[in-house]
């Protein structure tokens, strides 16, 4: 791709990009197509009290790919289905955090109806994923080029509202 | 700290007790290396990690920079997290309290220069750092190196909120804005730290030391009766600025200039310590100004004089 009219942001984006993907192979790892639907049911509908930030969701479901391309599913609450569910918020408690700095843990929880003892296995949970992740909890997805796509010349139609949507 | 054995590390003492936890200074038994480890005690356990440790470390592993203390690496366990930091023999506050003046002249244009340099690498990718101050420039003995401490962790704090009186507690580095709008730090507010430092290192004690007079009083001692022309701030504290005398303003620039500072260094340091933040000169531009002239500091060539000690 010719960069010469491309916007430095976009070009840090393209170049800082690999760190932020999940390790090669990782859509053929049986585990993972295992995973991976049920993680987005549970980020996608955890996510829905923040409808004004589209990057969070986003943000969770890479750190998830990334987590999971290296990592097995930590054990923490002793069965698959719980450790998924809580792994997979977690993810998106991070990206909250990340770009939320009043984001509330409690407010979460009361939010999604989650159990009171959650709290007390989540700081695990958390702590397997950052260290899991390397503490890279900046990460380029999709939305960051969603300008640069929307200025190349065969996209210049789509409309802002659609994009939004 | 006894969990650090099982990692190779070797606690040798400790260095120092900051807002997020203690730092040790430990020995890697691996490779004989001295690093700082901070320890961070997850208090508020039920909210998890905080966001301003996911939001700092992030930061601090994403940008490497010859005059930024690095991060080595990140280790936890439990409800604590265990920051690995370069270790550096000397901060720059033990180096002023060991040298004299005229020793320590012939290094301070590099040193802040060096300062400047990182200051301005970090406010390029819009990190603040909140908390500049002569312990938190550290200097590698072997390389000749100046490195600023603690970026990344002191920039995530509090909602921006105005508070209408003025805080007396904390570091006397800090700007005067930031004292009435206590959460919000910018870019401004580090130049002004840095200003500070400078004058440090040419007077050999701070330009506004704690104990003897509240912050407002040195202020007023220095600058004159601020304005809401010469500060905006003063707006906010009339009342408070009301029980002050009107006095004229010292004539800092004479002392400086009695102190051995060039002319350049003096109009330098009036414009990283104006009183408004809005006209106060940033990092990078400071780099740019006359009195670096002669030396090997702008942002466009980063190889700097390496400094001997006395």
């Amino acid at each position: 791709m010719d960069f010469h009219n491309v916007a430095p942001d976009f070009v840090k984006y393209f170049d800082v990009e690999e760190k932020s993907m999940p390790a090669a192979g990782y859509a053929y790892i049986n585990e993972a197509n295992f995973l991976r639907p049920r993680a987005i049911k549970v980020i996608l509908q955890n996510s829905k009290s923040n409808k004004r930030n589209a990057y969070i969701p986003y943000l969770a479901l890479n750190y998830f790919d990334r987590f999971i391309s290296k990592h097995t599913l930590p054990e923490v609450l002793g069965n698959v289905e719980d450790d998924l569910v809580l792994a997979a918020n977690c993810c998106l408690i991070i990206a909250w955090k990340l770009r939320d700095q009043s984001f509330s843990f409690s407010d979460f929880m009361a939010g999604n109806n989650l159990p009171r003892n959650y709290s007390k296995h989540a700081l695990n949970m958390e702590l397997q994923i950052l260290n899991g992740l390397e503490w890279r909890s900046r990460a380029v997805v999709a939305v960051n080029f969603v300008p640069f796509f929307l200025n190349i010349s065969s996209a210049k139609g789509i409309k802002r509202r659609h994009v939004n949507r | 700290m006894e969990k650090v054995k099982d990692w190779n590390y070797k606690v040798v003492e400790k260095i120092g007790q900051g807002v997020f936890g203690e730092v040790y200074k430990c020995l890697n038994l691996e490779t004989g290396k001295k690093v700082a480890i901070k320890m961070i005690n997850i208090q508020n356990e039920p909210e998890g990690v905080p966001s301003y440790l996911i939001a700092g470390v992030s930061l601090l592993k994403e940008l490497e920079h010859d005059n930024i203390v690095r991060l080595l690496d990140v280790l936890t366990t439990g409800r604590y997290v265990y920051l690995v930091f370069e270790y550096l023999d000397l901060d720059l506050g033990s180096f002023i309290r060991k040298h004299t003046i005229t020793s320590i002249r012939p290094h301070i244009k590099t040193i802040l220069s060096q300062i400047l340099v990182g200051l301005a690498y970090y406010h390029s990718h819009n990190i603040l750092h909140g908390d500049l101050q002569p312990s938190n420039v550290l200097i590698d003995l072997k390389s000749k190196k100046v490195k600023l401490a603690d970026f990344g962790l002191t920039t995530s704090f509090g909602v921006p909120h105005i508070e209408y009186s003025y805080k007396e507690v904390g570091s006397p580095y800090k700007a005067p804005e930031s004292r009435i709008r206590s959460s919000v730090y910018s870019t401004p507010h580090d130049v002004w730290a840095v200003g500070c430092i400078f004058a440090e290192m040419v007077s050999g004690k701070p330009l506004f030391p704690c104990g003897k007079k509240d912050h407002l009083s040195l202020i007023v001692s220095l600058f004159g009766k601020p304005t809401k022309e010469t500060w905006p701030g003063a707006n906010y504290i009339s009342d408070l600025l009301h029980s002050h005398p009107q006095c004229e303003p010292a004539d800092l620039a004479e002392q400086l200039l009695g102190l051995g500072l060039e002319p350049p260094g003096v109009e330098l340091l009036s414009r990283m310590i104006s009183l408004n933040p809005t006209t106060r000169i940033t990092a990078r531009n400071a780099l740019n100004h006359p009195y670096f002239k002669d030396s090997h500091s702008s942002l466009s060539s980063p190889h700097y004089e390496a400094f001997g000690f006395p």
